[in-house]
């Protein structure tokens, strides 16, 4: 099989969500390989899970305070702050991956955990959709299936501001915010690698574990205007971010 | 009445309920960090349960009768759970 690996770089929150859709429907289409997607995020951004509620999950008028993004993913899960990160999408067909959810993620959280493991990081995989190291995340997953496609993308933590996170996320109840931080404090850490680094080491682990050639492409001209569609139609719109 | 609680799933993720109800449920919104597969049919479960009496069996038939009927794959929630939430949402348990 022939993979694709492209670089975006850092984009905008929506235009991030937008791409990983395009990939994911020009696949469906057969119009491009399965694809593996590194990229950042400028500015910071907020993801929420696509089951859960912007209003009750992120400070709005933080979030516009600081100059943060914020939008609803396609995938569920919970709400992440995208910063000090590498991020990456995969697009597969779902024939070519284990039909059962946990073992698809098994498979390609093992690609990133080998590519971690290149670093002299010692990964492991924590399920559902964790990926930790010394029993700390450094690595959060998630996963939908459409249109015959499956789309897992993720984030590998270089560093971690617990406390700006927590200034941008609401809590149940106030009174427990400092304990929040605290056990997330323990509970999750960044690797302390470098985006370009890192990138170049979970390549080598996809390539290991797909046993294939990733090549080094840019997204295509359709990819690039269905992306703009499915951003202005979608990503940026109220009615998607705050349907829940 | 108008409700809303947040339920941690023993070993599983968070659901938050927010709920109109009677004797039957009105209506419900169901949020949280959990993941579903097609992910389109929690809005068929939400449709589901309004109307529901909200009592322990019928909630879980109404929404192992979509889940059956959409294919659906639980992950940090079941039937079951999500059954609980609403309870405890109605003040049942």
């Amino acid at each position: 099989m022939n993979f694709r690996l492209i670089n975006t770089g850092y984009k905008d929150a929506a235009t991030n969500m937008g791409i990983d859709e395009a990939i994911m429907t020009m696949n469906s289409r057969g119009m491009v390989a399965p694809t593996l997607r590194f990229f950042g995020w400028k500015p910071a951004a907020i993801s929420i899970g696509y089951f859960q509620s912007l209003e009750k999950e992120v400070d709005l008028q933080k979030c516009r305070e600081f100059g943060i993004d914020y939008v609803r993913r396609i995938t569920g899960g919970g709400a992440v702050f995208h910063d000090k990160e590498l991020t990456y999408s995969f697009v597969i067909p779902e024939k070519d991956v284990p039909e059962d959810i946990m073992e698809s993620y098994d498979l390609i959280c093992g690609a990133i955990i080998k590519g971690l493991r290149k670093l002299g990081i010692d990964a492991k995989y924590a399920p559902l959709n964790d990926i930790v190291v010394n029993g700390k995340k450094v690595s959060g997953n998630a996963q939908t299936r459409r249109m015959g496609v499956v789309l897992q993308h993720g984030t590998i933590l270089l560093d971690v501001d617990v406390d700006k996170m927590f200034s941008l996320l609401k809590v149940p109840d106030e009174k427990i915010r400092d304990k929040m931080i605290a056990n997330v404090k323990e509970r999750v850490t960044g690797i302390h690698k470098t985006y370009e680094e890192t990138a170049a080491a979970l390549k080598k682990g996809f390539e290991e574990q797909f046993n294939a050639e990733f090549a080094e492409e840019n997204l295509t001209e359709e990819e690039l205007e269905l992306a703009e569609f499915i951003k202005a139609e979608k990503f940026e719109t109220m009615e998607w971010n705050h349907k829940r | 009445m108008i409700s809303q609680i947040i339920y941690k799933v023993p070993e599983g993720k968070v659901i938050r309920i927010e709920m109109e109800f009677s004797e039957v449920i009105k209506s419900i919104k169901i949020s949280g960090d959990f993941f579903l597969h097609p992910e389109e049919a929690i809005e068929r479960i939400e449709e589901a349960l309004a109307g529901t009496a909200l009592e322990e069996k019928s909630i879980f038939d109404a929404i192992m009768e979509v889940a059956e009927l959409e294919k659906i794959k639980f992950f940090g929630i079941d039937a079951a759970s999500l059954t609980r939430a609403i309870l405890l949402c109605g003040g049942k348990q």
